[in-house]
């Protein structure tokens, strides 16, 4: 490292200083820095007053740099079209002297996902996290590296990753429910579209659905927050409004508008019954019934009638008897279930007067 | 030790007001956008650097592989990989410089 901010010194004087104070702050920001780099860093610094502007100046550059975040690329083969694109302008310019044909091949080819740069750092970065999925009526158990335990619910497709500075998990769809192992330093980060719920060390409940987002907290206390898409490509975390603290027993919504509610206080056991095998209601829409119900069934069932949806339900669908809990509806509201090119549908019965609410 | 003086000479900095803009999810507008524009002048400075110095920076920068990993990903030596993370910081470093240059009110 040292010999590397020496070589640079061919540039100007300031350009050198610079170089040396770039070189500085790779190696002692490094995870691979030791406590000698450290006292010869020391040394550096007092040796010259402009050593120390020198290095924070190339540390504000690495610590914006940090801020770069790695979109997803297109597709691979565009990321091919690039890397012929780049050989045909020979960018040989390192590596590879003394190859063979066949190696500079080869290389061409791990070249092709390396271009882009990033695009490849996406590649690195997503080779890294873990895509947790279940199908349908499949619930999983899963600890993270880090100690949290995820409980994924059917249908529910989760991407994991652990970085030093946070620990970030996407929730693409479906429902889980998280123990998050207390770790201060590092906060554990759920996203669901532009929502971000904010955890250190407790344990909540969230539910993806098409338009909106459930939370529910049942140890410990979260933050509900709100990111918009176009800060987030750069800066991670930028949220348009302050969080929505959340305690224990307090449940939220947050549609894809940005419309965040307390939608009132639950009871933890009710919300996460799920995992036992239940799904437990009280005064909840059919619709939103049918959403969870329906990711633990093959037959699905669609809402054909907005004032169906709206139809009010109080009980518990037994998660390996959801069949039977669908064709007993009709005889419970005023509803029927149709086939129509092998899709069913939950309408208005044909004659049966309307009840607005129904028990179990 | 070592990294506590490390951490020192952070919150030090954070005093002085450098910093600022640091994963501060509260920040108010104006310094998340001075903060935007700085990152899309460190992006166009980026992208002027040969693709292999790019790829080793930013390899360096966003991922936690080492200095030998990212050599062998990237086909050139360890040795390299310093001198292209050192080059393009230089190089951002002066974008950045000259931006502030030209709209002199943008500077923290």
């Amino acid at each position: 490292m040292k010999d590397a901010a020496v070589s640079a010194h061919s540039g100007s004087a300031d350009g050198g200083l610079m170089s040396e104070a770039a070189a500085w702050v790779a190696r002692i920001q490094s995870a691979e820095a030791t406590e000698p780099d450290f006292v010869q860093w020391e040394e550096w610094l007092a040796a010259d007053a402009a050593h120390a502007s020198a290095y924070d100046a190339a540390e504000e550059i690495w610590a914006l740099t940090a801020q770069l975040k790695p979109t997803p690329w297109p597709s691979r083969d565009e990321l091919a079209a690039q890397a012929e694109a780049e050989d045909s302008k020979g960018s040989a310019s390192a590596g590879g002297a003394g190859s063979t044909r066949g190696a500079r091949v080869s290389m061409a080819i791990a070249a092709s996902l390396l271009l882009g740069s990033i695009a490849s750092v996406w590649f690195v970065l997503h080779s890294r996290a873990d895509v947790l999925e279940t199908t349908t009526a499949e619930q999983r158990s899963v600890r993270l590296p880090d100690g949290s335990r995820v409980t994924l619910g059917a249908e529910t497709r989760l991407i994991v990753e652990q970085q030093t500075d946070r620990r970030v998990v996407t929730l693409d769809r479906g429902e889980a429910y998280f123990e998050v192992a207390h770790e201060p330093a590092r906060p554990f980060i759920v996203r669901v579209n532009d929502h971000e719920v904010v955890a250190v060390g407790t344990a909540f409940n969230i539910e993806a659905q098409d338009d909106r987002m459930t939370v529910t907290v049942t140890e410990g206390v979260v933050d509900l927050r709100t990111v918009e898409s176009s800060m987030k490509t750069f800066v991670p975390g930028a949220t348009i409004a302050s969080p929505l603290r959340l305690a224990v027993g307090d449940r939220a919504a947050a549609d894809r508008m940005g419309n965040r509610r307390l939608t009132g206080v639950a009871p933890p056991a009710a919300v996460t019954a799920w995992r036992d095998g239940r799904l437990e209601y009280l005064h909840e829409s059919l619709r939103t019934v049918l959403s969870d119900v329906n990711r633990y069934t093959e037959h699905k069932v669609v809402v054909a009638d907005d004032v169906v949806g709206t139809l009010q339900f109080t009980g518990t669908v037994l998660l390996d008897r959801v069949d039977v809990w669908l064709n007993a509806l009709p005889g419970t509201f005023p509803v029927e279930i149709v086939e129509h090119d092998g899709r069913r549908f939950l309408q208005r019965a044909s004659v049966a007067p309307v009840k607005p609410e129904s028990v179990f | 030790l070592a990294t506590d003086r490390l951490r020192h000479r952070r919150v030090v900095r954070q005093i002085d007001g450098g910093g600022a803009w640091e994963n501060d999810w509260f920040a108010p507008p104006e310094t998340k956008l001075a903060a935007q524009q700085d990152l899309d002048v460190i992006e166009a400075a980026l992208a002027q650097l040969s693709p292999r110095c790019r790829e080793a920076f930013l390899l360096t920068r966003l991922t936690d592989l080492g200095t030998e990993e990212i050599a062998r990903r990237v086909g050139v030596s360890a040795r390299t990989v310093r001198e292209y993370v050192m080059q393009a910081v230089v190089h951002c470093r002066r974008s950045l410089d000259a931006a502030h240059a030209v709209h002199p009110g943008d500077m923290p």
